[in-house]
């Protein structure tokens, strides 16, 4: 029991700790949680990661949410789902009602916005080794490469909505399943003729 | 607008918000500008905040909103309202994904995705890669001079990215130093 509460309290401050160091969109936080919930935790893999982000992308809601149900209820059912949650959007609960009262306009705090534009590029280096860590775990053979630049170029060039993308690579997956599954039933079969 | 009303109107916004916080945003705008609730004005420095400001974006705002309107209680209702439809999906699809781990069409259609996923992953990085580190020309006819090409890099930026790349790669620094470290640069340098 008091195990319990134990991982409850962890999960709760591993997600309050990314949701703190988060700046603009979900995938800034993508380093973080590689790091804290897969390197230091062990709590999810890669696969799973990127699997999440993914599904994130074509369901509702903000991905950080998304990502910190999933990792809260493998972790610990769907209790751990809702608390990882909570702690992901605390640091924006506390810091929000803080600030709302006190400022009215970040135009008046230059020295803020010179922090930020420096947490930018930090966010694109980090963005990078993002990038490059997923890279070498999703790009194994040549059609893995086709198939992300495809994905790329969709999506930065034609604005095909990533959602589409998505369900279509879902469906090619499926496809490509029942294909192989064939392929081996009649090689199976023709051995047996022979 | 009671806070019952708002609380429907973020879960609504919250179960249409497909692909991000910046979709989550124009959405609060039809509800809550053209309402007639927050001006356009604060709206937009709003935005400004909670982008300036630490957790994703669209968290923020909901809060903040939440916040003007009701304080406290309005705070924590509209964006448990907005993270709600999002919690009730995620926590029926894992519990699928727990049941169907091991069936091969599962199995094949995420393995088919993850480097499609990365493609995703790859067009925000280049445009926040591009936005911080590059000026583009307003016409390509400036890159034919040596001054065209100097304009077209921000040399300060380039570099404080280059040292955060040598740091994430090679000295394996942890990305919330990064981060500290990226606010701090941002003040000495730019």
């Amino acid at each position: 029991m008091k195990n319990k509460l134990k991982q409850f309290l962890e999960l709760y401050f591993a997600f309050v700790k990314i949701g703190a160091f988060t700046f603009g969109g979900g995938l800034a936080m993508m380093p973080i949680m590689q790091r804290e919930l897969i390197e230091k935790r062990g709590w999810i893999t890669e696969e799973e990661l990127i699997d999440y982000f993914a599904i994130g992308q074509s369901t509702p809601g903000i991905i950080a949410v998304n990502v910190a149900t999933f990792v809260g209820y493998k972790k610990l059912g769907w209790l751990g789902g809702i608390i990882g949650t909570i702690g992901v959007v605390t640091p924006s609960w506390v810091i929000i009602m803080l600030l709302a009262g006190a400022i009215s306009s970040v135009d008046k705090y230059p020295v803020a916005q010179k922090a930020l534009k420096g947490i930018n590029v930090a966010v694109a280096a980090l963005l990078t080794s993002v990038i490059v860590k997923f890279s070498k775990k999703t790009i194994k053979n040549i059609w893995n490469a086709l198939f992300m630049l495809l994905a790329f170029a969709l999506i930065y060039f034609f604005k095909v909505q990533s959602v589409w993308i998505i369900l279509a690579s879902l469906i090619i997956g499926s496809l490509l399943t029942l294909y192989r599954q064939k392929k081996q039933k009649t090689s199976v079969s023709q051995k047996e003729g022979e | 607008m009671s806070l019952l009303q708002l609380a429907f109107t973020f879960f609504y916004i919250g179960l249409f918000t497909i692909g991000g916080g910046q979709v989550a945003i124009t959405l609060m705008q039809q509800a809550i500008v053209s309402a007639g609730l927050i001006s356009q004005e604060q709206f937009y420095n709003m935005i400004a905040i909670s982008e300036s400001t630490p957790g994703p974006i669209g968290i923020n705002m909901a809060t903040y909103i939440g916040y003007e309107l009701y304080g406290v209680p309005g705070a924590l209702v509209v964006t448990g309202a907005q993270v709600l439809p999002s919690i009730i999906i995620i926590l029926i699809i894992a519990r699928f994904l727990r049941s169907f781990n091991d069936n091969p069409f599962v199995k094949g259609s995420l393995a088919f995705l993850r480097p499609v996923t990365t493609g995703l992953i790859l067009v925000p990085v280049i445009q926040v890669i591009t936005f911080t580190l590059i000026n583009p020309p307003e016409a390509l006819s400036v890159l034919t001079t040596l001054e065209g090409w100097k304009e077209l890099f921000n040399l300060i930026p380039i570099a404080g990215y280059a040292v955060f790349t040598f740091l994430l790669f090679k000295v394996k620094a942890h990305p919330i130093l990064v981060i500290v470290l990226g606010a701090v640069f941002g003040m000495i340098f730019l």
